[in-house]
């Protein structure tokens, strides 16, 4: 049973009751909201994710509440919690949607050690997977949901799940927030995306949510080999530039930038080391999106080396 | 993650005597050309040497060695002549390994109590 397959009602039943029990790849969250506006949103962008049972462990279990007090009545507030705990701070009632994906990202950052947490976007193809490690603000998950509108499958638009038994990528396709400009952008390159409404005001500015190709989240279960590192920057009216970058510095920039590291400590410097190894490492500036993918296709392609 | 950065400033005689400390024994190293990443379990913490400072810790695996012979056995690593290496490099470079507790100078003065 997919998200989608549920009423309008029971979806609101369960949301304010037990909770939704929602897979999100290798996690299960069980969502609790007060909030009626959630209810058409989740079925709408959680469409294809399973339902868990309700005896099923779960991993997260997080509310997203409005706030008591005089605050229910004026500039109403949306409070995000785990296990009856706010993390931060709550967000205007509109934003519900936007605390309620970047709570369940920071429990995930903030709780999942037994993975590796690379903060990069994932997509595969043919088996084998593009990191694209990057700084807020260079490009990276306008790029991803260009990618996967162009056949590949998302693994992750925000973590690179590295298993330490095997150093495989393992897929956990969520909301793709685009922000500001990325928003009509990628309406362009891809009219047939499904994209939440936009949010306005938010403190990284306007953000709406592209839903994850049907097929990534069917195929949530299958890892991928990691077989490229590409650092992407975007850069207005750049020429695109895709240069090789020295295995050292790749090193240096995938460990910096995860969430874990230095938790995982000697386990996380082998899975980097490993993967920097065996992929193929390189920076990419770019302006316009369909160079940048057509040059990822051709990057990619089997008879390329 | 630390990136060794030496000290140019450091002066101690060339005849300084060092060997690993037994973090500097558990290392785990992966090489990436010129370049090497270095996992010091008893800190936690990666480094990044160049291949200089890798040698002068490989030079010490049998034994204390003063600073003058240390430059002369990475010299035979690295295959170059003596002369080519600056023997200030080395003070620089073992004063660091000396902060990041990888090895200790043997004939350091004792502290005060």
């Amino acid at each position: 049973v997919t998200v989608g397959e549920l009423s309008h009602r029971e979806v609101r039943s369960r949301l304010t009751g037990n909770g939704l029990g929602v897979r999100f790849g290798p996690f299960l969250v069980r969502i609790r909201s007060d909030f009626r506006s959630l209810v058409p949103l989740l079925q709408h962008l959680y469409d294809a994710h399973p339902i868990a049972p309700s005896d099923a462990v779960t991993d997260f279990h997080v509310q997203v509440v409005a706030s008591g007090g005089l605050r229910r009545w004026s500039r109403r507030q949306a409070w995000f919690f785990v296990d009856g705990r706010p993390p931060f701070w709550p967000l205007p009632a509109k934003h519900a949607l936007a605390i309620l994906e970047w709570g369940i990202n920071w429990c995930i950052a903030s709780r999942s050690h037994h993975l590796l947490l690379l903060h990069s976007a994932v997509v595969e193809r043919d088996g084998w997977a593009i990191l694209l490690p990057a700084w807020p603000g260079h490009g990276k998950s306008t790029l991803c949901a260009a990618l996967i509108h162009a056949g590949w499958r998302l693994l992750s638009d925000e973590f690179g799940l590295v298993r330490p038994e095997d150093g495989v990528l393992v897929p956990l396709p969520r909301l793709i927030p685009l922000k500001n400009e990325s928003i009509d952008v990628i309406r362009c390159f891809s009219p047939e995306a499904v994209m939440g409404p936009c949010l306005y005001g938010t403190r990284k500015g306007t953000v709406a949510h592209v839903r994850p190709p049907l097929e990534s989240i069917r195929r949530a279960d299958e890892p991928a080999q990691p077989g490229w590192l590409v650092f992407p920057r975007w850069i207005a009216d750049a020429p695109l530039r895709l240069e090789p970058m020295a295995k050292a510095q790749s090193f240096l920039m995938v460990a910096t930038n995860a969430f874990n590291y230095e938790i995982l400590g000697e386990t996380a410097f082998r899975l980097v080391a490993d993967m920097v190894r065996t992929c193929d490492c390189y920076s990419l500036v770019y302006s316009d999106l369909d160079e940048a993918v057509a040059t990822l296709a051709r990057l990619t392609r089997p008879d390329n080396g | 993650l630390i990136v060794a950065s030496p000290p140019r400033s450091e002066t101690r005689a060339t005849t300084s005597i060092y060997r690993l400390t037994s973090s500097g024994w558990d290392l785990v190293q992966e090489s990436w050309g010129d370049l090497h990443g270095v996992y010091q379990r008893t800190s936690g913490e990666t480094h990044v040497f160049n291949e200089t400072t890798v040698a002068a810790l490989k030079s010490l695996q049998d034994g204390a060695v003063s600073l003058n012979e240390m430059v002369r056995l990475v010299a035979h690593t690295m295959g170059v002549n003596q002369e080519d290496l600056a023997s200030e490099d080395f003070r620089a470079v073992a004063a660091r390994l000396d902060e990041l507790g990888l090895v200790e100078r043997l004939d350091r003065p004792p502290s005060a109590p």
